[in-house]
């Protein structure tokens, strides 16, 4: 069961020959009740061979983010709240991007409640142009900036979890965060606008086409949502 | 024009009996009958002509279960269930070999939302698009030489030039050239009947189409110097930044077509879109979908 939540884990141990100490600590935890997650999730990180490996940023960073999945995943009765509010975004989403495209300007918006921004200082989430995780690429390889959304959906996959995640660019995480509170489209891109040192009206316009082209696949992804 | 889709069910028979099964790529049973369903209703929203080509198990499921408008069935696919299921796009190379009036065959996992240019639906050969750069196809044919499958003579032909390792995506395919989807439908035919033998070996499935269907059509139009117009150009879907594997073409000003194609299916966020998508503009047929699965 254990297994099912620490895919990630299970490669970056593997990879570095560590998955020994998964097996024999996941093994523990299962035989735990209430807490085994928590337990099993805190022993590893705290593993004395993982503290002093070479690369245990890299692994707690994993352990603390499939961790963190883990815990985001909601109940049968959660899932049938967020499929209420999913119905009438699906539908207003549609009208925004049709019929009211350019009218989007004019508009205030907000980050989905079930949606998570997370930083990390690596690359861990699926690679879609090769179908598979490749943490290995992280190994012996500096700390750098990398962006993703966790999007709790009203759908449980075969593991009884309903977040998907996404990657995000360092653009379009700025962007996001602007609207944790409400905030019109208009203010959204002079805030935007105002991190560049644009000089031609040339390059402000391909700011703006940019930022729209973001707000657009947000409201498709339904990062953003329209005010209830 | 005519649309034409094909569906033989032996291949998905097989894969509820498997540990993972494997419902045309999607991870369960509801998004399989949810993309057939959304796929059916978005050509018919632009085509009046939607024909199915399938078997008895499909006529029941996609007629008599899911209620889809296609406007004419022709239940004929039971005729090749000597074949074993992993030769999956037999179905397809089988409808293609019915057709006598021009036609456009789609997947049951390509969507529409607005009609093909008549460039596109008056030419002679037709396909989604050119994979220029795709290295599956020297690995179908790696594969396939590796279990010893007979090769055509005209593959061997067309890869002895190495920058040909390509092939045209069939998401949809079709055309005015019934004459030459004659031929390539009897020598894709052939090449399943010549290795019937050696399909006991563990061969990729998918892999094994790609060379029996896309990589033989593109070496028989070479071969014929037919010209092959494609649904978009590889590379103008690279300078557009286009993934054709995305439900968000349905909102771009240009190219509103999606094929959900390949190892792309499972992953979790592709059967949620597609079922945002029924929810919006087919929630009826969403819970007839719900309705039946739960049953």
């Amino acid at each position: 069961m254990i297994e099912a939540y620490f895919p990630r884990t299970i490669e970056i141990l593997k990879a570095l020959k560590l998955i020994s100490i998964f097996e024999e600590l996941s093994a523990v935890a299962a035989t735990r009740d209430d807490d085994a997650f928590v337990f099993f999730a805190e022993s590893l990180s705290t593993h004395e061979i993982i503290l002093h490996h070479e690369s245990s940023d890299l692994i707690r960073e994993i352990i603390s983010i499939e961790f963190d999945k883990y815990m985001l995943r909601d109940t049968s009765e959660k899932v049938v709240e967020i499929a209420q509010k999913e119905r009438i975004w699906n539908t207003e989403r549609e009208v925004l991007l049709t019929t009211q495209k350019d009218l989007l300007k004019e508009l205030d918006f907000v980050m989905n409640p079930f949606v998570t921004i997370y930083m990390s200082d690596y690359k861990i989430i699926w690679d879609v142009t090769k179908d598979e995780f490749m943490l290995k690429d992280n190994i012996g390889q500096p700390e750098s900036e990398h962006y993703y959304v966790f999007q709790q959906i009203d759908l449980f996959d075969p593991n009884q979890s309903n977040i998907l995640e996404f990657p995000l660019t360092q653009y379009e995480c700025y962007i996001l965060q602007l609207f944790k509170e409400l905030l019109g489209f208009q203010e959204a891109l002079s805030a935007f606008k105002n991190i560049f040192n644009y000089e031609t009206a040339e390059e402000q316009q391909v700011i703006e086409t940019n930022f729209r082209d973001i707000i657009n696949y947000f409201i498709y992804k339904k990062f953003l949502v329209r005010p209830e | 024009m005519k649309i034409v889709h094909s569906l033989w069910t032996k291949p998905f028979k097989k894969a509820l009996h498997e540990k993972q099964p494997n419902y045309g790529g999607w991870p369960s049973k509801s998004f399989l009958y949810m993309s057939w369903a959304l796929s059916c209703l978005q050509f018919r929203k632009f085509y009046d002509n939607v024909e199915l080509v399938t078997d008895a198990a499909g006529y029941e499921l996609l007629i008599e279960k899911l209620k889809l408008p296609y406007t004419n069935v022709q239940v004929v696919l039971d005729a090749i269930n000597h074949y074993p299921e992993k030769l999956w796009a037999a179905g397809k190379l089988y409808a293609y070999q019915l057709q006598d009036t021009p036609f456009v065959h789609a997947d049951g996992d390509v969507f529409i939302w607005e009609k093909f240019t008549p460039t596109l639906e008056n030419s002679s050969l037709l396909a989604q698009h050119f994979d220029a750069t795709n290295g599956h196809y020297k690995h179908s044919l790696e594969e396939a030489e590796k279990f010893g499958f007979h090769i055509p003579e005209v593959i061997q032909e067309y890869v002895k030039d190495d920058s040909n390792f390509s092939g045209h995506s069939a998401g949809i395919i079709g055309g005015s050239d019934l004459e030459f989807f004659q031929k390539f439908c009897h020598a894709s035919f052939k090449v399943m009947d010549e290795n019937i033998d050696k399909y006991h070996v563990d061969f990729k499935a998918t892999s094994y189409a790609l060379l029996y269907e896309q990589f033989l059509f593109s070496a028989l139009a070479r071969q014929d110097q037919k010209q092959v117009t494609c649904l978009i150009d590889d590379n103008l879907l690279s300078e557009l930044h286009i993934n054709i594997s995305d439900f968000n073409n349905k909102y771009r000003e240009r190219f509103k077509y999606a094929h959900m194609a390949g190892f792309q299916k499972k992953r979790p966020q592709y059967g949620y879109e597609l079922r945002n998508q029924l929810q919006v503009d087919y929630p009826e047929h969403l819970e007839l979908i719900q309705r039946i699965i739960h049953d």
